[in-house]
């Protein structure tokens, strides 16, 4: 690359070399030519005008000698003077034009036939004799007018003398001038040219990959769509997305990054055909515009091949890695009125690609983007609820199955929208997490749970332990600990009141920062209880570090006590491992009489569920706990 | 003893004063045919060197037979070349102005003649040339042995009928 940096600036400096010697060289020949062809008029003109003054200057010296006033001598150099100019004249090459001209070779005659006639007299001519000297000069003296017309002819007609001998030598310097002035202005012009064409070209196409970058994309984008308008005729739309990039960017490093994005557009590349453009539109993030002969089929199978091939493993600084991509497809104009439409149509079903997992590619579907302006509506809503307290929470107590007792109630966020009605809480959780507004709601659940909790103390019911449900970013990005500790301060919460309920996904997603998280939550004083145990992948090593007292068996094992032969095999083996751990162990969905039977003889010790309450508002709960207090037991749905 | 003084005191003023004046170059006898003035460091008149006839063939002698754009045919020219005249006067310019009678004048450049043989004719086919003959002094390139100094530009410094340099 240097080298060739140091070639194209040699062959600059060469082509400027050439330039500059041209040009001086042109110049200088110019003002030789121009000199020349001053000298050429000069000497020719010059040579008739001396004739003119030479006669003139005899003439008049011939009247001084006649006066006395000149001696011989100076009459004879004039005289000699007059002679060697008309010889001049007469013969060589130099004056040859002068003499073509009409009249002055007879004109030329005359004058040197007088001189010769007259030679013996003005070489005998002694100062004073003046009749003598009057003689010769009438001789001579008619002769002034027709040399002065000479004289002046010779400046206005155009000369060519000199330039049929001088100028091919010029011809040829200014040939050669001319086309190192020329050759080298060319060179230039396209060393110019080319230069702009690589600055194009590197404006358009990503640094990293060489492929066209979004700017390039959108122009192709519009083009594309130009063509399709008038062709009458589809485009497919592939927006791909990188799923464990920064996984590996993290990892491994950003050259190992890079050079993984490198290879991931050498393999899109070489599995597209001549109709098809892959660009990459920043970061992890490529798209692919499929012209030609286009339908769903073709782009889903595209959509395919694409993810198979990036399924293969690649060897990236002596790192196995292994990638996996998210791919939305779009079609214009069957999804969209411009391409740019179908860009962000193919953005969202990548998106939804992404979101659920197993899935690598996904058709986009209008149901798709009204889910998601749904999802955006609701996330800028949810944010003036948590702010405006318009989200509530519900509790569900959790009964010790030996006495029947409230021992504690699990919080649950209820969000009622004023549009859209009772909003999933799973839901508002995945919005909140998606739209970066975690920290505000599981803050605003805690807060609430403590009030909440303060509330039903200072009223003299029976102490009940509240459970809340955080959700994953608030161990992946927040300072959980803090915000509990912080809570419980300002709402003087007894921290032993407190349950927090962790998912197995959670402690195992982040099984490095997690067990430090919840020692920081224990070392507050706050119970863990392990969330809907037995559906995530935790491992019995793992929840032995666990710093959990409750294991909460997931409903849909209770559920399975329904089936016929009821099979308590699970349950059972749950329990025994509870106990041998020293974990307590809670009954989800608990909702029949029977079921509630078995777990109590099994050793369960809690349960929840519509046996024996639904999730109740703070009101009913209340009444609840009252009836407790007057020994009126949950047993039945109420 | 004023005498002898007096005359100690001239004879070393002639001594320091001869390289000056006698003892490189001489004075003339005949017509001055050339006078040179300027840069130069070997006089014999008041700041010029003067040269007759007999002084100019006491030189070293030269010739060459050229065409010219003035004469028909080849001659051949006697004379003596420019740079062996130069150096009798001690000559240290780079241009030189010539004169002549006829009192046109021309400048030359010196340095791009250095290698080539310039006369300063004095004959022409062996006979002195007369003023109507471009005499007495003709300075000549020798254009038939080298064409390239057979061009306008060089022209103009074949001054004939020449009577005067002057060394710039």
């Amino acid at each position: 690359m240097r080298g060739q940096q140091g070639l194209r600036f040699g062959l600059l400096i060469v082509v400027v070399g050439v330039f500059a010697v041209s040009a001086v060289f042109s110049y200088l020949r110019h003002s030789e030519t121009s000199e020349s062809l001053a000298m050429v008029h000069k000497t020719s003109a010059w040579a008739v005008s001396e004739l003119d003054s030479e006669l003139l200057k005899f003439t008049q010296t011939l009247e001084l000698v006649g006066l006395g006033a000149r001696n011989q001598e100076q009459l004879i150099l004039r005289f000699d003077l007059l002679w060697a100019r008309l010889d001049i004249l007469q013969t060589g090459s130099e004056n040859l034009e002068v003499r073509n001209l009409a009249g002055a070779a007879e004109l030329f005659d005359q004058l040197m036939t007088l001189l010769q006639q007259h030679e013996a007299a003005v070489f005998a001519l002694q100062p004073g004799e003046r009749q003598q000297a009057k003689k010769i000069f009438n001789a001579f003296h008619p002769l002034q007018p027709p040399v002065r017309e000479l004289h002046v002819d010779s400046f206005y007609d155009p000369y060519q003398v000199g330039l049929d001998t001088e100028l091919p030598v010029n011809q040829v310097g200014f040939g050669l001038s001319m086309l190192g002035l020329l050759l080298s202005g060319t060179v230039l012009v396209l060393l110019v040219v080319r230069e702009s064409a690589r600055n194009r070209l590197q404006a358009l196409h990503d640094d990293l990959t060489g492929l066209p970058n979004r700017k390039y994309f959108n122009e192709l984008l519009r083009y594309s769509e130009i063509n399709a308008r008038y062709q009458q005729t589809r485009r497919g739309l592939l927006v791909i997305d990188l799923d464990n990039f920064k996984e590996i960017n993290d990892t491994l490093g950003h050259a190992a990054g890079d050079e993984l994005l490198i290879k991931v557009a050498e393999r899109f590349r070489k599995c597209v055909g001549p109709d098809v453009d892959v660009a990459r539109l920043g970061g992890d993030e490529f798209a692919v515009l499929v012209e030609g002969t286009v339908d769903n089929h073709r782009c889903v199978q595209l959509a395919q091949k694409l993810c198979d091939r990036l399924s293969h493993g690649m060897e990236i600084r002596g790192n196995q890695v292994f990638i996996a991509a998210s791919i939305g497809v779009s079609l214009y104009p069957d999804d969209a009125d411009t391409l740019d439409q179908a860009l962000i149509n193919a953005d969202i079903a990548m998106y939804l690609a992404k979101k659920d997992d197993g899935v690598s590619y996904r058709s986009y579907d209008p149901a798709m983007n009204a889910k998601l302006l749904r999802r955006r509506e609701l996330s800028e809503h949810l944010r003036q609820a948590i702010v405006t307290d318009q989200l509530s929470l519900n509790y569900q107590p959790l009964i010790r199955l030996a006495s029947r007792q409230v021992e504690s109630v699990e919080a649950l966020l209820r969000w009622h929208h004023p549009e859209y009605g009772y909003i999933p809480p799973l839901e508002v959780i995945s919005i909140a997490e998606q739209y970066d507004l975690a920290l505000e709601l599981n803050e605003w659940v805690i807060a609430s749970a403590c009030k909440q909790s303060v509330i039903w103390q200072s009223l003299g019911l029976p102490q009940i332990k509240m459970a809340v449900n955080i959700s994953p970013a608030m161990y992946a990005k927040h300072d959980l600990v803090g915000s509990v500790s912080r809570l419980l301060n300002k709402y003087g919460m007894d921290p032993e009141q407190l349950v927090i309920e962790v998912t197995e996904d959670t402690t195992m997603r982040d099984i490095e920062s997690s067990p430090g998280i919840l020692k920081g939550l224990r070392e507050l004083g706050v119970d863990l209880a392990l969330d809907d145990f037995g559906t995530g992948y935790s491992s019995l090593s793992h929840l032995k570090q666990l710093p959990v007292q409750k294991l909460k068996i997931d409903k849909s094992f209770v559920q399975d006590l329904d089936n016929e032969p009821r099979d308590l095999r699970f349950i059972r083996s749950i329990i025994g491992l509870a106990d041998s751990l020293e974990l307590e162990v809670v009954a989800e969905g608990v909702e029949q009489q029977h079921d509630f039977t078995d777990l109590d003889r099994e050793g369960c010790t809690f349960g929840q569920g519509y046996l024996f309450s639904r999730p109740r508002d703070a009101a009913a709960i209340e009444r609840i706990l009252r009836e407790q207090q007057l020994g009126q037991l949950l047993t039945h749905a109420g | 003893m004023q005498l002898s003084v007096r005359c100690v005191v001239a004879s070393l003023l002639l001594t320091l004063s001869l390289p000056c004046v006698a003892g490189v170059l001489d004075s003339p006898n005949g017509d001055v045919l050339l006078t040179l003035r300027g840069k130069i460091t070997h006089i014999n008149a008041q700041q010029t060197a003067q040269f007759d006839r007999a002084m100019l063939q006491a030189l070293p002698q030269h010739h060459f037979t050229t065409t010219t754009p003035w004469t028909e045919g080849a001659h051949r020219y006697d004379g003596v070349l420019l740079k062996d005249l130069l150096a009798a006067v001690g000559a240290r310019g780079s241009q030189l102005t010539l004169y002549a009678l006829n009192d046109y004048h021309a400048t030359i450049q010196l340095a791009p003649l250095r290698d080539y043989p310039i006369l300063v004719a004095m004959k022409a086919d062996g006979r002195p040339m007369r003023v109507r003959d471009k005499g007495p002094l003709w300075l000549l390139y020798p254009m038939s042995d080298f064409p390239q100094l057979d061009s306008k530009k060089h022209h103009v410094g074949m001054v004939w009928q020449l009577n005067g340099m002057v060394v710039e």
